[in-house]
């Protein structure tokens, strides 16, 4: 069982779509490796492919077993061993679930065989049960290990394995794509029409897909069988690309091709359906009177702390949450475990420390507590994957925040109390989702867009005061809101040693600093800043000429991508608002030979905007760059304009000129 | 604006007690060790730590490894808060067990609290009790000073066992002594005790934590493992254990016997042997880690490796030598430390992690890594491996020998860039990398990618700014008993090589590598170890362009030190500049005196990488 979330329908957002001409025809016989395979050295669709997976078959159906219906999964896969670090796919893993009530998946099959050909010959070796080990994964879960004997370079690795589940209301995800190539996969679902489920396919690869209805017979015991009508769903996959990985991409498997089957009812024959999905609506009631969600509402063991501190006795909003953030952050720590769910909130505070779950819900209690509307604000972390909005459930959800409304009625601000660093609308950059949804009882719109709430903004000013002998004497004040003033803060954190860290500072600027001031650090505030002295030496410097930087001591990180190109898309941590403002006091007697020309560039679509212009003015040299990045996602058709704009920037950003003295 | 104030920080304060670099005190640390005989030993433990930050929250953590043998008996702990308030307590149903494990196979399973403390200063209060019945092969180390600025206010050890056992211990870093007395039932009672250790506080380059804490280190020198008795009283007798656990473990059936000589019979040399019985080796097997038997020691027979075509360092090894044994080429069995160079060579015990065949040929021993057989080349010790010490395990027993080494000069790189600079600063470059020995490892990881990953790493890797791949060729040499090396040519395109300014341009000649120089420190206590030794030569050609004409080279650099050293020309003929930068790093240990000059080594290397030659339209 993979356990992967749900998502968008990716196909819909991308205009990109792979189209692959076949580059062979499968063989679809199971433990018979054609001569073709066998003797396969490369895979013409991707030369460099250290191992492929040659066909995959996974076949979900229900069976009546000791008064219940079972989900039965049988999945074979054969697999071709292309390099020595294809050899790896020789072992394999299966978690299955082992739930608190009883229910349970188990491994009632498991089979695996190496075909080699050798002098000519095919030797089949098959795994014998030694080659298989259960480890107990945490309280949910096993982890089956098994190990393929004589595998290597060219070997032919057949596995199949059938696994047994009382969890009849839930069916595994089908991924279909791997990080190797797939030559060959399919689907088949058979559900009695007494199961009623919903299908949503995913990726950026087209699948064949076809459904037919067939007459299903069940043997409930030894006299009476069930008769129903049947669905079988069908996909197929043919030569599916590896899915490779990139930075600035939270996870490939965001963006795998995919099948997410859902049981939304039970129908039992000549009986009341059970739902087991719902609409929205009926997740956020589920949710509301949940023991570990809703149910942790209403109860604020810090009331008398809050009475304390004055809180009940603040008339502006914006005072009272400051107030009880930092109230809450002294109080419970994050165990830096995200979670939808939470425990008493009397345990939290007794404990001191507890999931983000735990510590937002705390959140929310003591907000209503102090007369303000707060309500969960639940999403799946970027980290894994995107929210199917078409089908509405609970385990979709990965997190929560809290989201407090604004007098107004309809806009909202959202607290991470989790994060220590993090302050009103400023969030991790994985919670930086593009549907929330807003838990409460109430109608109207409950999806927020959390993906450019944040911003990394940083406003920097450099005061430089350059000596005839190059020498630079400047004053750096970096202001930094959003995403930079949490990661700095996160930073700070863990410095155990100020002036180690001046020195790591002075080290990466190639100065020696003697001033530094942070603010903010400690605070729960939007901004936080660091103020440097710094003294350095000139870059090339020859008799009466100074080269320089247009820019000395300029902190702003470089957001450079040199990969040709890209199959998945580009996932910027924030939106980027970058300003710089740099004077340069000139040394008596010396003037700027030539400036570089005023520069400024905007995207198509308005989105990215740079511009640098450098202007000099009573002996002083003065120049002001911005730089605005407003989205965080990039489609890999976007990816060489991305690209092509960050290098123009950094190339402006470098630019130097030459400063000499006047005849 | 220029003043000399002292650096400000608003940092998270520690407790007042402490000075501001100690994170972590530790306040009461005692372990006992009762060892009833060779078989029984049970384990009490206590330890009080008081966390001043969160950066050593680790230590909040509880984790032990237990098997069918090693059994966590009791446990408890509690959490008390800067008042001394307890606010958590612990009790050994709140330890979760997990058999998940990076091996394949093992006989460990683990229990584990992950404790996150709600506030600092923290204490932290544990207690635990273990048994082992099925032997003791060593045992834990007496040394406190469990992280870098963490202080010992108080630490004791007691091991109780019998005299036949023989138990012997080491100083490292300490004058603390240990007693010894007899009991009643005439085992031996070791103690000893660790009061006031001051915080070590980590500098960049500061050599293994290990080699710097106070500690005691002890062995038993006649000890009984999963039920094999042993002597590691000397190396010899440790290796002739060893060496026991092979015995009947090297059979191959008479058809592969007779496969191994149809592979080697025609070979003239037992190089060529040894060459064809490697290849086999990479061909036919793979590495799977299990640490099953003898608490993981003993090898798994030749004969299953053969039947499976896995197994892990030892059951590689052993087969390996099994292998070359049959076609008549002597090998043996080595165990090592791989990552660590340097044993307690007068200190007997167990201190390895890793095992490796050596084959003794006339003039040139071999060192074979059987893991990666397919990755390491035939001849070349890699990186883990390289100048360790180790222990060679034969018929004799066990003999210490160390490994070759590679000098810095060896370690090469050399990079060549042939740039055809336009007026516009765009440029065509034509370059050429070459890798050798451990930078040729240091690449390897790129031979397992595709053609597309490896394109995207060089690209990242240079620092040419808007580059576009013309042409790409990457190319591993590793043909057995040569020097391995890896070749990357590239043909590319940077629409913006060089920075424009007016009728200026500003052309980079530090294409290749990117220096940090460590921070500088108000005053060094440690040595300094540099662990990896190279050299770095680089040719930069820039063929000026059209109207062009050069207004500044930068100067010449020169610097030498006992460290390493860097050098820097340039040279301009017929409308070309050559610039070439050599740059040496030498391994090795150093005083603290000369943190100066490798800071300033680093700060010029990286001035030298950073240079730019400035030309003007004429």
């Amino acid at each position: 069982m993979i356990l992967i979330r749900r998502l968008l329908p990716v196909c819909v957002l991308f205009a990109l779509v792979a189209i692959h001409s076949k580059a062979q025809e499968p063989n679809l016989k199971w433990g018979k490796p054609s001569t073709e395979e066998l003797n396969m050295t490369s895979y013409s669709l991707d030369p460099e492919a250290k191992a492929i997976v040659l066909y995959s078959d996974t076949r979900v159906h229900y069976e009546f077993q000791l008064e219940n219906f079972k989900v039965v999964k049988n999945v074979r896969k054969r697999i071709k061993v292309l390099s020595e670090e294809g050899k790896r796919w020789a072992n394999g893993e299966i978690v299955t679930l082992n739930l608190n009530d009883g229910r349970k998946e188990v491994i009632t099959k498991l089979n695996a065989t190496a075909y080699n050909m050798v002098n000519g010959k095919l030797v089949k070796t098959k795994m014998s049960s030694d080659l298989k080990e259960v480890a107990k994964a945490n309280e949910q879960s096993y982890l089956t290990k098994f190990t393929v004997p004589q595998v290597t370079v060219g070997t032919i690795i057949e596995y199949e394995y059938e696994t047994t589940s009382d969890i009849n209301s839930h069916i595994d995800d089908w991924v279909a794509q791997d990080v190797i190539p797939v030559v060959y996969t399919s689907f088949q679902l058979v559900v009695p029409e007494i199961f009623i489920y919903r299908l949503d396919e995913t990726g950026m690869n087209t699948m064949e897909h076809k459904r037919e209805y067939v007459p299903l017979q069940y043997k409930i015991d030894r006299e009476n069988t069930l008769e129903v009508q049947g669905t079988i769903e069908t996909f197929i996959g043919h030569d599916l690309p590896a899915l490779y990985d990139y930075k600035c991409l939270y996870s490939i498997w965001t963006y795998a091709q995919r099948v997410s089957v859902e049981i939304t009812a039970f129908q039992p024959p000549n009986s009341v359906r059970q739902n087991i999905a719902m609409t929205w609506n009926g997740v956020d009631e589920s949710l509301l009177s949940n023991e570990n969600f809703g149910k942790r509402l209403g109860n604020n063991p810090l009331a008398n702390e809050m009475r304390q501190a004055g809180i009940y006795d603040m008339t502006d909003c914006k005072q009272k949450v400051d107030a009880i953030c930092q109230l809450l952050q002294k109080r419970v720590r994050w165990n830096q475990i995200h979670s939808m769910w939470a425990r008493s909130p009397k345990t939290v505070v007794t404990q001191g420390t507890g999931t983000n779950g735990d510590i937002n819900m705390l959140l929310i209690n003591m907000l209503r507590d102090a007369g303000l509307q707060a309500f969960p604000l639940v999403m799946v972390a970027r980290t894994h994957g995107i929210l199917t909005v078409t089908r509405p459930s609970i385990e979709q959800f990965t997190t929560v925040v809290a989201a407090v409304r604004h007098e107004d009625g309809e806009s909202y601000d959202v607290i991470d109390a989790a994060c220590r660093g993090g302050y009103v609308n400023v969030l991790d950059k994985s919670l930086l989702s593009d549907r929330a949804r807003i838990i409460s009882k109430e109608q109207g719109e409950k999806w927020l867009d959390l993906s450019k709430i944040t911003v990394d903004k940083r406003i920097q000013n450099i005061d430089a005061k350059l000596a005839g002998d190059g020498t630079i004497d400047a004053m750096l004040h970096v202001r930094m809101q959003g995403g930079a003033a949490m990661e700095f803060r996160q930073t700070m954190f863990h410095v155990n040693d100020s002036a180690a860290f001046a020195a790591e500072m002075a080290s990466n600027l190639s100065c020696k600093v003697t001033y530094m001031q942070c603010d903010g650090v400690n605070d729960f505030s939007p901004t936080t800043s660091l103020k440097m002295h710094v003294e350095r030496p000139g870059k090339v410097i020859y008799a009466g000429r100074i080269y320089m930087n247009v820019m000395p001591g300029s902190m702003l990180p470089e957001l450079l991508f040199t990969d040709e190109r890209r199959t998945l898309p580009v996932e910027l941590p924030y939106p980027i608002d970058y300003e710089q403002m740099s004077n340069v006091w000139l040394p008596n007697g010396y003037d700027v030979d030539e400036l570089p020309k005023p520069f400024s560039m905007t995207s198509e679509d308005g989105s990215m905007r740079f511009s640098m212009v450098t202007v000099i003015n009573n002996g002083v040299m003065s120049t002001k760059y911005k730089l605005y990045i407003g989205r965080t996602l990039f489609m890999p058709n976007e990816y060489t304009i991305l690209k092509t704009f960050l290098e123009e920037v950094k190339t402006h950003r470098e630019a130097v000129v030459l400063i000499k003295r006047n005849n | 604006m220029r003043k000399l104030v002292a650096t400000i920080l608003m940092l998270a304060c520690c407790m007042p007690l402490v000075s501001q670099t100690v994170d972590a005190v530790v306040k009461e640390s005692t372990t006992t060790i009762d060892c009833k005989d060779m078989r029984h030993t049970r384990f009490t433990n206590h330890r009080v730590y008081l966390l001043c930050h969160e950066r050593v929250s680790d230590l909040a953590d509880f984790s032990i490894a237990c098997s069918k043998y090693e059994k966590l008996t009791e446990f408890s702990g509690q959490v008390l808060d800067a008042q001394g308030k307890v606010v958590r307590k612990f009790k050994k149903g709140d330890l979760k067990r997990t058999d998940l494990s990076a091996n394949f196979a093992d006989d460990y399973y683990t229990l584990s609290l992950d404790y996150v403390p709600p506030a600092y200063p923290v204490t932290i209060e544990f207690n635990w009790g273990e048994e082992a019945n099925n032997g003791c092969f060593g045992f834990p180390p007496f040394a406190p000073v469990v992280a870098y600025n963490t202080q010992v206010d108080h630490a004791s050890y007691v091991l109780i066992a019998p005299a036949e056992m023989a138990c012997r211990y080491m100083y490292r870093n300490t004058t603390a002594q240990v007693t010894q007395s007899t009991l009643d039932d005439g085992r031996i009672r070791y103690e000893a005790h660790f009061d006031n250790l001051p915080a070590i506080e980590s500098e960049p380059y500061d050599p293994p934590a290990r080699e710097v804490v106070p500690m005691i280190q002890w062995a038993p020198s006649h000890f009984e493992f999963h039920g094999v008795p042993g002597d590691m009283s000397s190396w010899q007798a440790f290796g002739s254990w060893c060496q026991q656990l092979r015995n009947g473990r090297q059979e191959l059936s008479p058809e592969f016997k007779a496969q191994l000589h149809a592979m080697t019979d025609a070979c003239a040399t037992d190089r060529d042997k040894v060459e064809a019985i490697y290849r086999y080796l990479a061909q036919t097997t793979r590495y799977v880690s299990i640490q099953l038997g003898i608490g993981g020691w003993q090898p798994f027979a030749a004969s299953e490796v053969c039947r499976t075509g896995f197994g892990d360092c030892k059951g590689l090894s052993n087969y390996l030598c099994a292998m070359l044994h049959e076609v008549g080429v002597p090998a043996n069995y080595v165990v090592i430390y791989h990552g660590r160079p340097r044993l307690y060579t007068d200190f007997p015990s167990n201190q390895f992690n890793h095992a490796i065949a050596q084959v003794p040929l006339s003039g040139d021993t071999l060192w074979l890594e059987c893991t990666a057989a397919a990755h390491v080349p035939l001849g070349h010790v890699h990186d883990g491996i390289a100048g360790n010490d180790a222990l060679l395990c034969d018929d004799h027993g066990g003999h210490l020998v160390k490994l070759p080494n590679y000098s810095p000069e060896q370690n090469v790189s050399c990079s060549v860039a042939h740039i055809a600079l336009q007026p516009d600063g765009s440029a065509n470059l034509d370059i050429n990398m070459h890798y050798e020995r451990r930078q040729y490892e240091d690449m390897m990881p790129l031979t397992a990618k595709t053609e597309q990953q490896r394109r995207d790493a060089m690209l990242e890797r240079i620092n040419v700014n808007g580059a576009v791949l013309d042409s790409f060729d990457f190319s591993e040499h590793k043909e057995p008993y040569t020097i391995p090396y890896i070749d990357v040519d590239m043909k590319v395109n940077s629409r913006k090589l060089a920075n424009t300014t007016g009728s200026r341009m500003f052309v980079p000649v530090g294409l290749f590598h990117k220096v940090t120089v460590p921070r500088a420190l108000q005053s060094r206590v440690q040595p300094i170890d540099i662990d990896y030794g190279y050299l770095d030569v680089d040719t930069v050609v820039v063929t000026l362009p059209e109207g062009y004409e050069i207004e500044s080279l930068p100067q010449p650099i020169t610097e030498v030190t006992p460290l390493g050293e860097v050098r820097q020309i340039f040279e301009q003929c017929a409308g070309k500049v050559t610039v070439v930068t050599r740059h040496l790093m030498r391994n090795g240990r150093y005083p603290t005196s000369d943190y100066d000059t490798l800071r300033h080594l680093k700060t010029t290397t990286k001035k030298a990488y950073d240079q730019r030659i400035v030309l003007k339209r004429k």
